[in-house]
């Protein structure tokens, strides 16, 4: 109150003391125009220079005093990450700054919008700056209506799908886009510091990369996006994690014996399963193991049965058995070995592709080894060599063998297609069934790849097909991120039960919230691998550095605040305003000019009458 | 005065001069020769090119005296005593030799012999150039001396870089100095450095200077594989030193329980690389004689990292000869080559006469360099190089259907190899018993009848029994060197005989009628030498042998063998089996498939164990799995001592993040990558299984 009072009293003295300044100055004005005579100022001088004074008089009254904005009283300005000082400067209203904006003058610091919001509990309509509202802060803008005009995407990598977990030895992929694309490449390094894939961006910023695991367990890859010249620019964790599942029982049904079976017999036990293999050798007479009865019981110990095309004419009743184990959970792959009548019963299905049919060659993707710099790539995505095949001894002269697969396209409702080759098309269909999926593979010859130094993708091709119709089973699971370190990370399902670990071994205990569904919030303070739960329900997920991937995080913090104003519905029209003080700046522009224009029309001839020198004050 | 007494009275003052004239110029010398000596090889081999100098220099002063004779005396006087009227020679002659007026000049020499001084007629002493010779050789003695030596230079120690902390009273290495010396064939010279890492030529010696602050009791060098190398003490410091075979890791101990463990430090080798050969001239391997040629000169150039030896060998092969005369002859020609030691150029010369290279024939070359290593030097050979003179016909082969092998079957040759034994048999018929005279000849005659067997198969197989396929035979096929010489050596058309044989039902379908005729001939010649031959009488079967060789000679020139084309065949069907119903042998079986163990766990759990995921283990881990991986599994690394290295880090500190890290990069390096197996996909949640149950699915 008494600041108040002093207020009003200061205003009063100094509006006071300018107004009699002002008279004064006309005054003087008018004496000297008199005492002038004939040779005083032309009438438009004499007049500029009277309207000039009260003008400079109220610029400084009003540099002194600002009068406050005007403004709607319900609305307020967010200022958030990446928000430009000129925007700030310009927004009228009540502009708050939250913890992630840079330093705005008049903006008012608060560590989140709810703090905001129960500042300010008039707010009905929100005008977001910047990149937009961070997950802590979407919650509380729910419901008000939003205004974003979101700024020009950052330069970086904006966009980044991180691996799946894989089987450990197998290849996998991210991918991505990056901002500004022209001359950008991207790198993947692998966890022992040696670039393992280079790609340069395509021209819609979009790069594919791909690695290789080796072990079990979790990796950290890195991606690097490097800038025409070559500078790096960013980089990026990419977690991977391998999982080897233990033992999962593998049963192989054939009609006949044949080097297909003979490699995928070898490369299923190498790689782990408990394989049990069935090759009927005509009259009754069968090879490979010990034979079992198929029965559900079981079938139902197995993960997943292949079986070929002449196998699955002759099983008679054992089909239905068969297909009683997939509604059960168990994975089924039908392999085409050329049997025509079998072909049809798969078409029923919706797994025999369709359209033009024939066989045509498989693409397969190429290893480059022409350069050093090539070859050195190769090389590490093989691992060391073993006793049996030395390091890089089939990189010398890499063949590709000639495979190929059936023609056409899968084109039923509930048929996924997957297990692109190098030109994209699919080699491979699954369709659920049950609990359990029924793939069929499109290649009738895998085994020339394992048979010309490309094991790996044999490999590859088969764990991908049986990881992807396989009884599901328990093992580190991977929550799906990105997170980063000092946000809030939504765990759901088993993970929100169990305590988290994090990377230095410290144990947090989660609180379930039952009015989210069941879900818990868990604030990470370092960036790692967290694993979340126990025992066989674990889930692991990674946290990036709170620093790491500014684009990608700016981009998810635009969309959504972006989908939350689409979400909102239109702005109220303000009721009533709010006035704040207001900046000085323009006005003290405004008393300079006009201190200017006096003093240059002071000191110019111009309007002068006679030949006398200028008044004598 | 006699003679005698006359010349050493006035040759003694210039004997005197000149041998101490002689000192004075050679003893600068000897001081020059003494430095060098000293410098090079110490005191003894100054001492001993002195001794050997000295020698010499007498040896040299006492012949230069023996030129003061009564010759060069009467010279003397002759020249410096014009009162001596040229007769100084009447001085030394017999007195009753001379007639009366040489008495009377002598005597009248005589008298004025003593107007002057002996030491009148010594030389010079020529001051000037000895004074200059002596200030040369002075310059030259101080320099050799005192010229900083490398080998010998002080070390000067650096000052540690190893971060330990300060504790009072524990010893501590508080500067260092490495010397690489390398091996005296690489020429390099001995380098001294602050650090005490080092990447240093194969075969160097090390020496360490080490100093400790305070005085350690036993310091020494821990290497981290194998014993350790213990320290000598050298006044203030402590030296080692080791020959160095073989990359390693050490870190200075100085052997006190209290000291913190130091960093590992880590010498890697470059090895010597084997010489290169470069073939400059010509360009291709395979050259044709020019019409003219008379010498070639290929140009090779050998480069190595060291240098190569200026000696060379030049393998030079002859191969003369047509059909089944082809003679090769072998021999090594030395080279000296020119340019500098590490790009050596060896530009031989060959003269064809010189050679015996004539048309027809094949001259091989191949150059064997080797480096300067010791010991042992490396060798290279390098590529071979053809020049080829081409025979003066060639066959035509135009219009034919199938493929043409313009040569024969190299085994159409050993006919005149019958022919040889047989012949070699009769010369030897007196010394040997008819009994195992006649055993030979059957051996012989049962060669005959396996070359006739190999004949008749190009007939159609018109012969009794199946001598085909005899051990060695030219129809292996498998294994070893090709049945025979090819023909005409290194023909390219040749494929066909040198790795296999036609392989067509008939062989006789390869040859046109006439040749057929002739070699039906041959055969039939054949079968009269066999009969002879296992009869016993060599003698008689030449005639037809060598009728045999004629024929065989024809069909040779004919040169012309027809093969057909042949597709992919199958097996024939087994009418004996097919379709009859039985089924003896058949049965069930099982085919077992062990999975193979790659031997890998221990790097796997280890990684699992150091990262920070699930398994990881944040204390202390047992890295001795890893460790007895990494003893056997050395090789299959590129660098296995950064893994040992790494492992060395984590285990001295556990805790240490940045230590993990570097063996985590270090383990994924070690990893073999698996074959992919199973990732399950994750198994959906109760309210998805119910879903999927409900909703069944239907099969066709």
């Amino acid at each position: 109150m008494m600041s108040a009072l002093s207020t009003l009293s200061a205003e009063r003295i100094v509006a006071a003391v300018l107004g009699l300044a002002v008279l004064l100055g006309w005054v003087r004005l008018a004496l000297w125009q008199r005492g002038a005579g004939a040779a005083g100022a032309a009438h438009w001088r004499l007049a500029a220079l009277a309207a000039l004074q009260p003008l400079v008089a109220g610029a400084l009254f009003l540099t002194l005093f600002p009068p406050a904005w005007q403004h709607a009283a319900d609305e307020l300005v967010v200022a958030t990450a990446g928000t430009p000082r000129r925007a700030a400067f310009a927004t009228r209203g009540r502009l708050v700054a939250l913890p992630e904006a840079p330093r705005l003058d008049r903006a008012e610091a608060v560590p989140d919008l709810a703090t905001a919001l129960r500042r300010h509990p008039a707010t009905r309509r929100l005008v977001v700056l910047g990149q937009g509202l961070a997950p802590r802060d979407l919650d509380s803008a729910r419901g008000l209506p939003i205004v974003h005009t979101s700024p020009a995407e950052p330069p970086g990598i904006v966009a980044l799908a991180l691996p799946a977990p894989v089987a450990a030895g197998a290849a996998f992929s991210v991918a991505g886009r990056v901002a500004p694309a022209a001359g950008a490449r991207v790198e993947l390094v692998d966890p022992a510091g040696r670039v393992t894939d280079r790609q340069p961006v395509a021209a819609d910023g979009t790069f594919r990369l791909s690695g290789t695991t080796r072990a079990a367990g979790t990796a950290r890859f890195a991606l690097r996006l490097r800038q025409p010249g070559g500078r790096l620019q960013e980089e990026a964790d990419v977690p991977v994690l391998a999982v080897a599942a233990a033992k999962p029982r593998l049963l192989i049904l054939a009609g006949a014996p044949g080097p297909e079976i003979k490699f995928l017999r070898r490369w299923a036990s190498d790689a782990g399963f408990a394989v049990q293999t069935q090759i009927a050798a005509g009259g009754g007479i069968a090879l490979g193991d010990a034979p079992i009865a198929l029965t559900l019981s079981t079938l139902n110990g197995y993960a997943a049965a292949i079986v070929d095309e002449r196998a699955w004419a002759g099983l008679g009743t054992g089909r239905s058995t068969l297909l009683e184990a997939v509604r059960g959970g168990m994975g089924l792959v039908l392999r085409s070995d050329g049997d025509e009548g079998t072909r049809a019963w798969w078409r029923g299905f919706g797994l025999a592709p369709a359209g033009r049919g024939g066989v045509v060659p498989v693409v397969l993707p190429e290893v480059a080894v022409d350069t050093p710099e090539a070859l050195a790539l190769a090389r590490t995505r093989r691992g060391i060599g073993t006793r049996d095949v030395p390091e890089g001894s089939d990189l010398d002269d890499p063949v590709l063998p000639d495979v190929t697969r059936l023609g056409g396209k899968w084109s039923g409702v509930d048929v996924v297609p997957f297990l692109a080759d190098a030109g994209g098309n699919p080699l491979a269909a699954w369709r659920p069934l049950g609990t359990g999926r029924v793939a069929a593979f499109a290649v009738p010859d895998s085994y020339p790849l394992a048979l010309s130094g490309r094991a790996d993708l044999f490999a590859d091709w088969w764990s991908r097909l049986l990881g992807a119709v396989a009884r599901p089973a328990d093992g580190p699971a991977l929550i799906a991120g990105p997170f980063w370190a000092g946000e809030r990370a939504v765990l759901c399902g088993p993970a929100a039960a169990g305590p988290v670990v994090q990377p230095d071994g410290t144990v947090t205990t989660l609180v379930r919230d039952r009015g989210a569904d069941g879900c818990a919030g868990f604030w990470s303070t370092r960036a790692g691998w967290h694993q979340a739960g126990t025992g066989g329900a674990a889930q692991v997920f990674y946290v990036h550095p709170a620093e790491a991937i500014p684009a990608l995080r700016a981009g998810r913090d635009r969309t959504a605040t972006l989908q939350l104003a689409r979400g909102a519905g239109a702005a109220p029209q303000g009721r009533g305003t709010d006035s704040q003080p207001g900046s000085p700046w323009p006005w003290f522009g405004l008393w300079l000019a006009g201190c200017g224009a006096l003093w240059l029309l002071e000191r110019s001839t111009r309007g002068r009458g006679g030949m006398r020198a200028g008044p004598v004050a | 005065m006699s003679a005698d007494a006359l010349l050493r009275t006035w040759t003694g003052p210039a004997r005197r001069r000149q041998s101490t004239g002689d000192a004075l110029w050679l003893a600068p010398a000897l001081l020059v020769l003494a430095a060098l000596g000293w410098r090079l090889g110490g005191t003894a081999a100054a001492l001993g090119l002195l001794a050997t100098g000295l020698a010499g220099g007498a040896w040299l002063v006492r012949r230069r005296l023996q030129r003061l004779d009564e010759r060069w005396l009467v010279r003397r006087f002759n020249a410096l005593r014009p009162d001596l009227e040229d007769s100084a020679a009447l001085l030394f002659s017999a007195p009753d030799r001379l007639n009366p007026l040489e008495r009377l000049q002598r005597a009248r020499i005589e008298q004025r012999l003593g107007a002057g001084r002996p030491e009148d007629l010594a030389a010079d002493w020529r001051r000037g150039p000895l004074l200059a010779l002596w200030g040369a050789a002075l310059i030259a003695a101080a320099l050799l001396m005192l010229w900083p030596s490398r080998a010998g230079r002080p070390v000067h120690l650096a000052p540690s870089a190893e971060h330990l902390p300060v504790i009072p009273g524990v010893p501590r290495l508080v500067a260092q100095n490495l010397r690489v010396v390398p091996p005296a064939y690489t020429g390099l010279p001995a380098r001294d450095q602050g650090g005490l890492d080092a990447r240093v030529p194969v075969g160097s010696r090390l020496e360490w200077t080490l100093r400790f602050a305070p005085q350690p009791g036993q310091p020494r060098l821990g290497l981290l594989a194998g014993p350790p190398l213990p320290l000598r003490r050298d006044g203030q410091d402590w030296m080692a030193a080791r020959q160095v075979d073989a990359a390693f890791l050490y870190r200075v101990d100085p052997a006190d329980p209290r000291a913190p463990l130091a960093p590992l430090h880590r010498i890697d080798v470059i090895p010597d690389a084997p010489p290169q050969v470069r073939v400059i001239s010509p360009a291709a391997s395979l050259t044709l004689v020019r019409p003219g040629q008379r010498a070639w000169g290929p140009v090779f150039a050998a480069t190595d990292d060291y240098g190569v030896a200026a000696q060379a060998r030049l393998r030079v092969t002859l191969a003369v000869g047509e059909g089944e005369n082809v003679t090769f002859s072998e021999r090594e020609i030395a080279l000296t080559g020119s340019g500098p030691a590490r790009d050596r150029r060896f530009a031989p010369t060959l003269d064809f006469a010189r050679l015996g290279f004539a048309a027809g024939g094949d001259l091989v070359v191949q150059l064997i360099v080797r480096d300067t290593r010791s010991p042992g030097p490396q060798e290279t050979r390098g590529p071979s190089l053809v020049l080829r003179w081409p025979a003066p016909k060639a066959p035509e082969s135009a219009g034919l259907e199938g493929m043409v092998n313009t040569t024969l079957p190299a085994y159409f040759r050993s006919q005149r190899q019958i022919i040889l034994d047989a012949e070699a048999l009769l010369r030897q018929k007196r010394a040997l018993p008819a009994e195992r005279f006649a055993g030979r000849s059957a051996a012989i005659g049962d060669d005959q009848a396996i070359l006739r067997g190999r004949y008749s198969q190009f007939l159609g197989g018109e012969e009794e029994t199946a001598p085909e396929h005899a051990e060695g035979d030219g129809h292996d096929h498998s294994g070893g060197l090709p049945p025979a010489r090819p023909a005409g050596f290194g023909a390219p058309e040749d494929v066909l005989a040198e790795f296999g044989h036609p392989h067509d039902d008939a062989a006789a379908s390869s040859l046109d009628p006439a040749t057929r005729a002739i070699l039906k001939n041959a055969v039939d010649e054949m079968w009269e030498a066999e009969r002879l031959l296992k009869q016993g009488q060599p003698a008689a079967a030449l005639p037809p042998a060598y009728r045999a060789l004629r024929f065989i000679k024809q069909v040779q020139q004919a040169t012309r063998v027809f093969l057909s084309r042949v597709g992919q065949e199958r097996p024939p069907i087994d009418p004996a089996r097919r379709l009859t119903g039985k089924r003896d042998g058949l049965a069930s079986r099982a085919l077992p498939v062990a999975p193979v163990d790659s031997g890998d766990g221990e790097i796997a759990a280890a990684w699992r164990a150091l990262g920070d995921g699930p398994g990881a283990i944040r204390g202390a881990i047992d890295l001795a799995g890893v460790e007895r991986w990494l003893a056997g599994n050395r090789d299959r690394l590129a660098d296995p001592l950064a893994l040992a290295a790494a492992l060395d880090a984590v285990r001295a500190d556990p805790a240490c993040a940045r230590c993990r890290a570097v063996l985590r990069g270090q383990l994924w390096l070690a990893l073999a990558r698996p074959p992919a197996g199973l990732a399950p996909r994750p198994r959906p949640d109760a309210a998805g299984q119910r879903y999927l149950r409900l909703i069944g699915g239907r099969a066709p």
